[in-house]
């Protein structure tokens, strides 16, 4: 008996620290100062720019970068406020629009210097303030395959068509950062009034409310619905990685959302310039370039683009400004969205 | 204080750390919006009862169909039939859910929408529970029905259904829970109705940051299940009996049940699956992060396996005591993010505590599902022999040697085995607690978020591996221990 225990505590226990040796592996080996970044997994993750980002700032930095994940940008937020200093967070990835004031509120920042950035007219309005940059921008709009339509809407009251009759996949605006993008497009677009009464009727055109994007677009790519709310780049995606080109991104009368993922250094970093080395390093050329490829967004630089398949997905009409929206008001058309959802039949 | 008194407590405490810890941390303030809750718990309510119903139907119908294998050159084909059963429960709630409108169509969305989810993910876990209750406690009454001549509506009607009242019951109070805390399933198929009492809960959370709230929806939902279970279980269960031939109840009709839902689910995966295979070149760079993290799922799995292992002995040592049986049936556990929350406040988050957090999270969000999956039915069927023992003179620790450990360590290992599959299917709890991809069920979800759906559909197939691989070390290793222990 004591032998048996014996046998199986030893493999249990060689497996548990070989796991454990190759995850702390590279984390914190010698005595360099570590950069802890904090992001989303498919920035950090194998497949996104992450570990690119890392291997070409660990060139230079004299220094190691560990990657922090977090499951969306409300929970780094959360253990942020709940962790204070010991959390060691020396930058924070990922942060939207309607993050941002949430953010300061909470929070403290640093100061970072965005002079002389030369970045595209559409990104400009998102550099109204000091404590976050935009490293990357999308352009929000459906997504469908080609010729599956018998018609191609044209503008939000189109989608209203019969024909469209639960056939859009979209995103919960509670739990989904582009399903908070399409209640903003809609309010903006419409008004306020207009536009909730206008969500009322699409209601009845809605396949499924997701609450992930990466879920609604599974429901689309499965063909389970006819169109999705994504990005104008999503059919690059399938072009490129799978080489399917029947996926195509709609224009639309109204000007389209723009969703920008902000980077930031909290005030409680501990290795506050190295962090402002990672944010330089992630508008550089060559970062930039490592972004637009792996995240499949647009560069905030000009330079970056030119000649490459993103540059035309780029001319679209697009809101112009760019809204900081306190959290008291998106709480407030939040719970209007839910009233409508409450009064749906099914 | 007793040991056997300190250790109920311990595990009370244990189970009840994070509704405690975050109330003295952030406290409860705010009384939350009437019209809102009501609305949430109805749809909550509406949606678990007919989940659970629907689940125990066809539940019991296929569980007809696997007492349909039960000679041993049947085998292999009942083995076969209960992976088919148990396959929905630990792959990511998405696959099943793409492969289940993708078969049916148009799909009903609202409330028959998330009911036909919920049945077709929990109807298999209801058969292979169902089967075994059958076969372990109704051997006898079955081979003398059989023997006197009884038709089969005449058992059923007279025979079994009086007879596994309360453990059927038990069963469909499990489900209920399981689908009350439902996450994702309402919020896509749900239409109007998608809003549950969990999906308030992550809105306290990710939007208003309003924990004290969270946490006391969490309380209420706790209440209503303890309440419940309450009335669930008056009377008793039935007791052990010897495992004979079930000619009386097979049903091969059963076995079309589970072939008919087992395509339902199947054939959409499959479908992606294959579909991925072409794009499985992206693979080949990251053969030693693959392995690594299939390492990661079997470590994670076995030490969540280990842990569920010991806390049901552990609560076969404390039973039974009246107080500690009625927490244990009414317990539910809190949402995972509030899990997960307190026990990332609790301490550094850095090195090797991930390791610990994450099993210990899971065991605290499962613990309650195993014992309503049947623990506490057989430690009930066990109780007239413990009772005997004790009126004899025999210490607890005798009881538990002699009595307790050889009957309940293979079915504890079972209990365990399933944990650890669901241990190697999680990717909610690890996604909070650790820093970057420890598993296979995290590659998955990570490659999920960035378009490749049917690549993460390949690769779930690893889930599937691991998951078998720690049932079976969990179920072979407690069999060995029975053997050692009681050589």
């Amino acid at each position: 008996m004591k032998h048996f225990i014996l046998f199986v505590a030893v493999i249990f226990s060689g497996l548990f620290f070989a796991v454990l040796h190759k995850t702390e592996q590279g984390a914190v080996t010698n005595s360099l100062p570590t950069l802890r970044v904090f992001g989303y997994a498919s920035f950090t993750g194998r497949w996104g720019p992450g570990p690119l980002l890392k291997e070409h700032f660990e060139k230079t930095c004299n220094c190691k970068v560990e990657f922090i994940e977090g499951s969306d940008s409300g929970i780094l937020l959360q253990r942020l406020k709940i962790e204070g200093e010991s959390l060691g967070a020396d930058v924070l990835v990922g942060l939207d629009q309607f993050d941002i004031s949430k953010a300061l509120a909470d929070h403290t920042w640093r100061k970072l210097s965005l002079n002389n950035l030369d970045v595209y007219d559409s990104v400009k309005p998102a550099l109204n303030n000091s404590f976050f940059v935009p490293y990357d921008w999308g352009v929000l709009t459906f997504v469908t395959r080609r010729d599956e339509l018998k018609k191609t809407p044209k503008s939000l009251d189109d989608l209203l068509d019969p024909e469209f009759a639960k056939k859009i996949a979209l995103q919960d605006p509670r739990t989904s950062s582009p399903g908070m993008q399409f209640l903003y497009w809609i309010l903006r677009s419409k008004g306020e009034e207009e536009g909730f009464a206008y969500l009322e009727k699409l209601m009845a055109q809605v396949h499924s409310f997701s609450p992930t994007w990466s879920t609604a677009y599974g429901l689309f790519t499965n063909k389970q619905a006819k169109m999705a709310y994504s990005y104008v780049t999503s059919p690059l995606y399938h072009e490129i990685e799978e080489k399917k080109k029947d996926y195509v991104a709609l224009s639309f009368n109204e000007a389209l959302p723009v969703q920008f993922e902000f980077v930031g250094i909290p005030d409680l970093c501990r290795n506050c310039t190295l962090g402002e080395k990672f944010v330089n390093l992630m508008l550089s050329p060559e970062g930039q370039k490592i972004i637009m490829e792996k995240n499949y967004m647009f560069p905030v630089m000009k330079g970056v683009m030119e000649g490459t398949a993103f540059a035309p997905l780029m001319n679209v009409r697009t809101l112009n400004e760019v809204e900081i929206m306190p959290s008291a008001e998106v709480d407030r058309l939040l719970r209007r969205w839910t009233e409508i959802r409450r009064g749906e039949l099914n | 204080m007793s040991l056997r008194n300190g250790l109920r407590l311990a595990l009370v405490l244990f189970l009840l750390f994070p509704f405690l810890f975050l109330v003295t941390q952030f406290g409860v303030s705010e009384v939350p919006d009437a019209g809102e809750l009501l609305w949430a718990f109805k749809n909550s309510l509406w949606q678990a009862s007919f989940s659970a119903v629907f689940s125990l139907m066809f539940g019991f119908w296929a569980a007809l169909g696997l007492l349909s294998f039960q000679n041993s050159g049947r085998v292999k084909w009942r083995s076969i039939l209960d992976i088919l059963c148990l396959l929905p429960n630990f792959l990511p709630p998405l696959f099943i859910l793409l492969s289940v409108l993708s078969v049916i169509e148009p799909f009903p969305m609202g409330i028959a929408g998330i009911v036909i989810v919920h049945t077709v993910m929990n109807f298999g876990l209801v058969a292979v529970l169902l089967a075994g209750i059958i076969e372990n406690k109704l051997g006898g009454m079955i081979e003398l029905a059989y023997v006197e001549g009884a038709t089969r509506w005449q058992f059923l009607s007279k025979g079994l259904f009086p007879a596994l009242q309360k453990d059927l019951l038990l069963l469909g109070l499990f489900i209920f829970v399981i689908c009350f805390g439902s996450f994702a399933v309402p919020l896509i198929v749900g239409g109007g109705k998608g809003t549950t009492i969990e999906v308030l809960i992550y809105e306290k959370i990710r939007l208003s940051s309003n924990w004290g709230g969270a946490v006391l929806l969490a309380l209420l939902q706790s209440v209503f299940i303890f309440t419940l279970s309450f009335v669930v279980s008056q009377g008793r269960t039935a007791s052990r009996a010897k495992r004979t031939q079930m000619n009386l109840l097979k049903s091969p009709s059963g076995v079309f049940v589970v072939a008919a839902i087992s395509f339902v689910y199947l054939y959409g995966y499959f479908e992606g699956v294959i579909s991925g295979l072409a794009m499985t070149s992206t693979f080949y760079e990251l053969q030693s992060t693959l392995i690594w993290n299939f390492v990661g799922s079997v470590v994670l799995g076995l030490t969540v396996g280990l842990l569920c292992y010991i806390s049901l002995l552990w609560i076969a040592y404390c039973w039974p005591k009246q107080w500690f049986e009625k927490f244990l049936s009414g317990y539910v556990a809190p949402s995972t993010s509030l899990a997960c929350f307190s026990l990332l406040i609790l301490g550094p988050n850095e090195g090797f505590y991930p390791f610990i957090k994450i099993p210990f999270a899971l065991v605290l969000l499962n613990l309650n599902a195993l014992v309503r999956m049947g623990w506490s039915g057989e430690l009930q069927a066990l109780q007239s022999q413990m009772t005997v023992a004790y009126a004899m003179g025999a210490s607890p620790a005798q009881i538990f040697k002699t009595i307790l450990f050889p009957q309940l360590s293979e079915r504890a290992g079972i209990l365990a085995g399933i944990a650890a599959i669901w241990a190697c299917g999680d990717f909610a709890v690890s996604r909070i607690l650790a820093h970057h991809d420890l598993s296979i069920a995290m590659m998955t979800e990570t490659l999920m978020s960035g378009y490749r759906l049917n690549q993460a559909m390949v690769l779930s197939t690893l889930i599937i591996v691991a998951g078998i691989l720690c049932f079976v070390l969990c179920v072979g290793g407690s069999r060995v221990l029975r053997r050692k222990f009681t050589a």
